[in-house]
């Protein structure tokens, strides 16, 4: 515990916190924008878990994402028969049932190696969609209207910090994870499934251990979605735009890292947002709308981050903090 | 089911597995040779389309015949595909396949960007009467369009397939697949066999564009649904082989087609391939040639 | 492990603090607010009218409006014509000199913001939150398409912001109990509403046999949904004039119809509609074509007449009934009066309702804002709920607003005509033809 207190990372993840949790009352203005950011990077972390460190690229976790968010929905409503239930109650559950999908997927999917596993992902994610948009009780294509409550300002307020929180305990899990046998099992089965088998790791329980915690997190990020934006729509929460920016986001920042992740997701969500706002600049004598541009700009970000340093930006602050070690 | 139903519906279901076997082959050459997922397929496919709209539409004055665009569409795209290869994606072969997913993705991106710019998000279409006009015999009705494009289609696969068994860079192209390091070791040159698979792989892809921009509408977002059926149908066919890829076309468009008049309702059509697509997966991971080929 | 750790810590701090650097900068605009010269020289005499020695108060410098539309993605289309539209309003009433303010006792020049929501919910309602926030808009103005009026409408609703919009129709949207949101487009469940009071007439007229049998497929959108209920709903009102015989939802972006077509045949009907977005609507429609399908009436709901689907489908596509909210060839004197304007600005032909919707949306926020007198949100919101702008350009002539924030002004219907021509053939006094029913043959 004293380690911990004298560590000088300790106290810069502190002020971090601070400042962060200060916003509502100093800039109240990026208080949304900096809500999302927490639910990506808690987002970006969970998928870490099975794709960063286990090495299993899902591209079908926006299925656990919607999951939650319709959990969230339905029961918060009070519709498919059950008495409704107040939102914040259903976040645990919409966690659980997430999880407990990643069982039903999970068995079948998991022994799938490499690409296979990645394209059954789609495949899930996908017809997880279809079906929910099909279904009844999901409301259908119309979507649910989640409550919105009277005093939205202190709502949001008090959400923003559940998001905080949330994130900091989704970052503590990952930490956790990857200190613990568990992770090592999970770095093992990445680097070489039947190695890590023949060293004795269960690698089936490993892995679907992996996507559960995964998916119980991400099902929560969903659920507080929900109580976000108060409407859930298929095509929305479970499309694969989400799934495609988990597996962004980790990958910028660096899989198999701890704040690989975080540096995704900030890269991804705020900075994005702010490529959609550009003022335009003028070139030869034109006014050229930078906005015009927002997908050229994101894609050669993405092209130069990879060409320059694939194991994204935790690589680069790695290659930096080489050559200035080198020069002290 | 009256039999001319049948039939009818036999054929359109055969006719689009031409249209998703089109569109699928640049998918699976690429990631057969280089073990690379190629994203932004449906961004050239996409330009593909435009590129076919500006040779044969009004609009832009040209007017040029129908069956002459494909022709000036595969060796452009070609050349720029092998450029791409040789400047970036070289860079990134052999490392973990997310890195080049994401690299794809990008340009995927950029590319839309441009399509954009250039075309603005209006939804295009080329209309050419005499390819609206049904083929006629008797009460059976085929469209003619989807048949142009299955024959194409069909003549490509066939070009493919002999190019592949009977030609030396063909034969180097399928060692450089099955195993590099052993084709490298029997002099192959494996850099130039991955540019000129990359090179045809987009080419392929600008083709199914071109083709395709005869019988759907297009603007620059289009191909995003296209692509991720054609990694069902590659995954189908068993990832790495052409006649696969027309096989897991065949697959796929009877299930979907014959789906519906056995019941399912046709919202959830789409379901079918992704269904199907897991249930290969789990059960036949090698797809329908692994399935063929464990036979023999 | 640990020194890379502390290190890419400190690249967070880095970056996190760049990005807040760059975010305290004031958020610029992108749309160009058409730079006229006019403000300048108008505020003079402004500066004139109010002297020094009043208590007036001077105001702020512009009204800010804001609004997110899809300028990419799957709705660029349409979101590009809402763009022009909102632009030619404002370039139009900055022209002027800007919006008559009371309070101030002149008139403030409004300055636009318009961002790019890529067709992303999420993205919709980020954007609207940061017009509100940091932008701090006065009022905002409507996106485009159901799925992302209904995401972002709780938006105005947190902020106490008034919204208007020409792009939402379904009636969940309004159904919420939001007291901020307005909305120029009339239900879904009307145009339903209105095609199943159109059958019967034609019903009553001999045109169409008693029972009619429809066979129906809708988009599996929250827009198709609500389209279908409304039929089905007249059909089990009214069982003696409508048999549904088939009721089908399909996918958007789909790749071959056959199926679809085929149950179509094999439902015999005597009707065929359908409510799909223009690329499915053209594709939908070729198949049946090719099948060499034919009804007595054919529907694509609120499609029909856009040039782009007229040019793809070719004479496929005569005598199709579509219901609209507007047509470019209503004849009232306001309708022409925009296609004119319009085609000056944008130098091209409005294509569909989108453009007229969106110019008249910005019409009713101006106009609220006079009406008010104040740039105070709750005032204007207040304005907003009592509008009553005639002449206007919508079908009847006068904007106004129920008592949940959405206007039930009828549609209008059209039928294509041969030679790329289009009819309006309902209501009786706007029609510019009669209705070819049954269609012919070809």
């Amino acid at each position: 515990m004293k380690k911990i207190l004298a560590s000088p990372q300790f106290w810069i993840i502190l002020v971090i916190i601070a400042t962060t949790a200060s916003v509502p009352f100093t800039a109240s203005a990026y208080q949304s924008l900096i809500f999302f950011t927490f639910i990506y990077i808690s987002l970006a972390s969970a998928w870490n878990l099975i794709g960063g460190y286990g090495g299993q690229i899902s591209f079908g976790h926006s299925a656990f994402y919607g999951l939650g968010a319709y959990t969230t929905a339905i029961l918060s409503l009070g519709t498919a028969g059950l008495p409704p239930i107040h939102p914040l109650i259903t976040i645990p559950i919409a966690g659980i049932v997430a999880a407990i999908f990643a069982i039903v997927i999970g068995y079948p999917t998991l022994r799938l190696r490499g690409p296979y596993f990645s394209i059954a992902t789609i495949g899930v994610g996908e017809a997880t969609r279809l079906i929910m948009l099909n279904a009844n009780f999901t409301g259908g294509a119309s979507g649910l209207n989640l409550h919105v409550p009277e005093d939205i300002k202190s709502y949001a307020m008090q959400y923003y910090y559940i998001g905080l929180v949330w994130m900091i305990v989704v970052m503590f899990i990952s930490w956790m994870v990857k200190r613990s046998r568990f992770g090592l099992g999970l770095f093992a089965i990445n680097m070489d499934t039947d190695a890590a088998e023949t060293l004795g790791v269960n690698t089936a329980r490993s892995k679907i251990m992996a996507l559960m915690l995964s998916a119980f997190l991400v099902g929560v990020c969903g659920s507080l979605y929900a109580q976000q934006i108060f409407y859930v729509e298929s095509n929305e929460v479970f499309g694969f735009r989400y799934s495609i920016s988990m597996v962004l986001m980790a990958t910028i920042g660096g899989v198999g890292t701890l704040w690989g992740p975080v540096l995704g997701a900030i890269i991804y969500f705020p900075i994005n947002d702010r490529l959609s706002t550009l003022k335009p600049i003028e070139l030869f004598g034109q006014s050229l709308e930078l906005t015009r541009l927002n997908l050229l700009i994101f894609g050669l970000l993405l092209i130069a981050i990879i060409l320059g340093e694939p194991r994204g930006l935790a690589g680069i602050g790695e290659r930096i903090w080489r050559k200035v070690r080198r020069r002290s | 089911m009256p039999p001319i139903e049948i039939l009818s519906l036999l054929i359109s279901a055969i006719l689009l597995a031409g249209l998703y076997a089109t569109m699928s082959y640049g998918l699976a050459l690429i990631y057969g040779v280089m073990k690379i997922v190629n994203l932004s397929h449906a961004g050239f496919m996409m330009l593909g389309a435009y590129a076919a709209f500006v040779l044969i539409s009004p609009v832009y004055g040209l007017e040029i015949n129908p069956f002459i665009p494909p022709l000036i569409i595969v060796p452009a795209f070609f050349f720029v595909g092998m450029g791409l290869q040789r400047f970036i994606v070289r860079r990134v072969v052999g490392q973990p396949m997310i890195t080049s997913l994401l690299l794809l993705f990008g340009l995927w991106l950029i590319i839309q960007n441009i399509a954009y710019v250039l075309f603005t998000a209006d939804t295009r279409t080329i209309t050419i009467p005499w390819l609206l006009q049904p083929i006629r015999f008797d009460e059976l009705r085929i469209s003619t369009n989807r048949t142009v494009v299955f024959a194409i289609g069909a003549i490509t696969l066939l070009l493919l397939q002999l190019f592949m068994s009977r030609t030396m860079l063909g034969k180097a192209i399928r060692a450089t697949a099955t195993d590099p390091a052993a084709a490298a070791l029997v002099g192959v040159d494996t850099e130039r066999v991955q540019m000129i698979s990359f090179g045809l792989g987009i080419a392929l892809a600008g083709l199914a564009g071109a083709l395709m921009s005869l019988v759907y509408s297009f603007d620059p977002d289009w191909g995003r649904s296209h692509l991720l059926k054609s990694f069902s149908i590659v995954v189908l066919g068993g990832l790495e082989s052409f006649v696969g890829v027309a096989l897991g076309s065949i697959v796929l468009a009877l299930v979907e087609t014959f789906s519906v008049p056995l019941g399912v309702p046709i919202a959830l059509q789409d379901l079918m391939s992704f269904a199907l697509l897991v249930i290969v997966l789990v059960v036949m991971p090698g797809g329908i040639m692994g399935l063929l080929q464990r036979r023999t | 492990m640990k020194k890379i750790s502390v290190l890419t810590r400190i690249i967070y701090i880095g970056v996190a603090a760049i990005l807040l650097a760059a975010c305290a900068t004031p958020a610029p605009t992108t749309a160009p607010v058409a730079p006229t010269s006019a403000p300048a020289a108008t505020s003079a005499p402004a500066a004139t009218s109010a002297p020094a020695a009043t208590a007036v108060p001077q105001g702020p410098k512009e009204i800010v409006m804001g609004a997110a539309l899809p300028l990419t993605g799957g709705q660029a289309r349409e979101g590009g014509f809402f763009k022009k539209a909102y632009e030619m309003a404002v370039k139009e009433i900055n022209d002027s000199g800007g919006v008559m303010v009371k309070e101030y006792n002149r008139k403030i020049p409004v300055k636009l913001i318009i961002y790019d929501d890529k067709s992303e919910t999420t993205t919709s309602v980020t954007l609207y939150e940061k017009l509100a926030t940091e932008d701090k808009v006065d009022v905002f103005l409507g996106g485009y398409s159901t799925a992302l009026v209904q995401a972002h409408a709780v938006i105005p609703q947190k902020y106490q912001i008034p919204y208007v919009n020409g792009g939402g129709a379904t009636g969940s949207i309004y159904a919420q109990g939001n007291k901020w949101i307005f909305g120029l487009l009339a239900s879904i469940e009307k145009l339903s509403i209105t095609f199943a009071d159109w059958i019967e007439a034609q019903q009553d007229a001999g045109a169409l046999p008693k029972p009619v049998k429809l066979a129906m497929a809708a988009e599996n959108t929250s827009h198709g949904v609500e389209f279908a209920k409304g039929i089905n709903d007249r059909a089990k009102a009214k069982p003696d004039r409508f048999t549904i015989v088939m009721d089908e939802k399909f996918e958007i972006n789909g790749k071959d119809y056959a199926p679809l077509i085929a149950k179509v045949k094999a439902a015999n009907a005597d009707v065929f509609f359908a409510d799909a977005r223009i690329a499915d609507y053209t594709l939908m429609h070729r198949q049946y074509t090719e099948a060499g399908l034919s009804h007595k009436v054919v529907s694509y709901g609120p499609r029909g007449p856009e040039s782009a689907a007229r040019s793809a489908l070719g004479a496929a596509s005569d005598y199709i009934i579509g219901a609209n909210w507007w047509s470019p060839d209503l004849s009232d004197a306001s309708s022409k009066e925009f296609v004119a304007k319009y085609k000056a600005y944008a130098k091209e032909d409005p294509d569909g309702y989108y453009a007229a919707l969106g110019y008249e949306t910005a019409r009713v926020m101006f106009k609220a804002i006079e009406a008010a007198g104040t740039l105070d949100k709750t005032k204007v919101r207040d304005a907003l709920a009592a509008t009553k702008l005639s002449p206007s350009l919508v079908v009847g002539g006068t904007v106004s607003f129920q008592a949940n924030g959405q206007i039930n002004n009828p549609y209008i219907m059209t039928q294509n005509k041969p030679g790329n021509k289009v009819d309006i053939i309902y209501p009786k006094d706007l029609a510019t033809g009669s209705a070819v029913v049954p269609i012919p043959k070809k």
